[in-house]
């Protein structure tokens, strides 16, 4: 385990994302409830681990985070900044009150961003590909994360009523 | 034969938590297992691929009994065991629970080494345990934040 190999603009482009992503979420009208807040940060960070190291690391490594395959503190802030982008998709799903057949078109435009966004990721050295990866792979992660992401939103909203609630924050 | 032992396993353990009566509910519940599934996935990662003190088998039936194991089997688990700690009134009762999870933990690693889907290297029982209990301590600490964020909330309605 590392800082990083060598400082250069994979970890540069990290940072400015990570500052630029928290700072949103700290400016942006609290429109969801410190638990769920809290949950969906948590919610991506984790399948962004899950996924990254199984499908990035072990047995199939199928792509490598940042400078090298061994583990860099800069492989941790990306996980930090994915969580963001699960907070923003609940946050804009409760936001645009997204239903019914919208929630199709709403996760085929997250797929769209997350497309443009590992295209933009790749190209600042954040991910490499390798073993026949090839970047059209992601479309299947990207449906599986976010359907199960609004489902899962869903389910909790049926379960737990005080979801709807935003508490003395706002 | 490792895989088919792991998949009984998980299977095992959901039913179990399908059928138990929760203590927490579905934002605690989920809360937890992320976290203990972030840790369970960087801790697996450090001590067998950037440590090498423990190795993995590279046959696909191994790993993929090692995969259902880091990523289902024991956040689940760490799940009941944490239901079954906040319906516990007493200490001495809550230590006693503790301590058997975290011997149920180590022996259920002690499974995937004489199925040879993992070799310990630089590793022993005792170190698991003590990952095994910190693990356990992470969860309850983990329970603790959310239901007090979430107590704010139901008292701000």
């Amino acid at each position: 385990m590392m800082l990083w190999e060598s400082y250069d603009k994979n970890e540069i482009y990290i940072i400015m994302m990570l500052l630029g992503a928290y700072l949103a979420v700290y400016i942006f009208p609290k429109k969801l409830s410190p638990p769920l807040m809290l949950l969906f940060l948590v919610w991506g960070f984790a399948t962004s681990t899950i996924f990254d190291f199984t499908l990035g690391g072990g047995l199939f490594d199928y792509y490598k985070v940042n400078d090298s395959n061994k583990y860099e503190l800069s492989d941790l802030l990306t996980y930090f900044l994915f969580a963001t982008f699960s907070y923003f998709f609940v946050y804009f799903y409760k936001v645009l009150r997204i239903k019914n057949v919208k929630i199709i078109f709403y996760i085929l435009g997250w797929t769209c961003i997350g497309l443009v966004m590992e295209k933009v990721s790749s190209f600042m050295g954040v991910t490499h590909y390798q073993s026949g990866y090839h970047i059209y792979y992601s479309v299947v992660v990207f449906l599986i994360v976010q359907t199960t992401t609004a489902l899962y939103y869903e389910l909790i909203k049926k379960k737990w009523p005080e979801a709807n609630h935003v508490s003395h924050m706002d | 034969m490792e895989f088919v032992v792991y998949f009984f396993l998980v299977w095992l353990y959901i039913s179990i938590f399908a059928v138990l009566h929760k203590r927490l509910n579905i934002v605690e519940n989920t809360f937890v297992y992320l976290v203990i599934l972030i840790i369970s996935i960087n801790y697996s990662w450090l001590v067998i691929d950037e440590f090498n003190v423990i190795s993995l088998s590279e046959k696909r039936a191994p790993y993929l009994a090692y995969l259902i194991n880091r990523s289902i089997g024991i956040p689940i688990l760490t799940l009941i065991f944490v239901n079954l700690y906040t319906r516990i009134p007493t200490l001495i009762q809550k230590a006693m629970l503790l301590v058997s999870a975290v011997i149920l933990f180590v022996a259920l690693a002690s499974i995937s080494t004489s199925l040879k889907i993992t070799k310990y290297l630089n590793w022993n029982y005792g170190f698991d345990f003590i990952y095994y209990f910190v693990l356990m301590v992470c969860a309850i600490g983990a329970y603790k934040i959310m239901h007090r964020v979430m107590k704010g909330v139901v008292e701000g309605i």
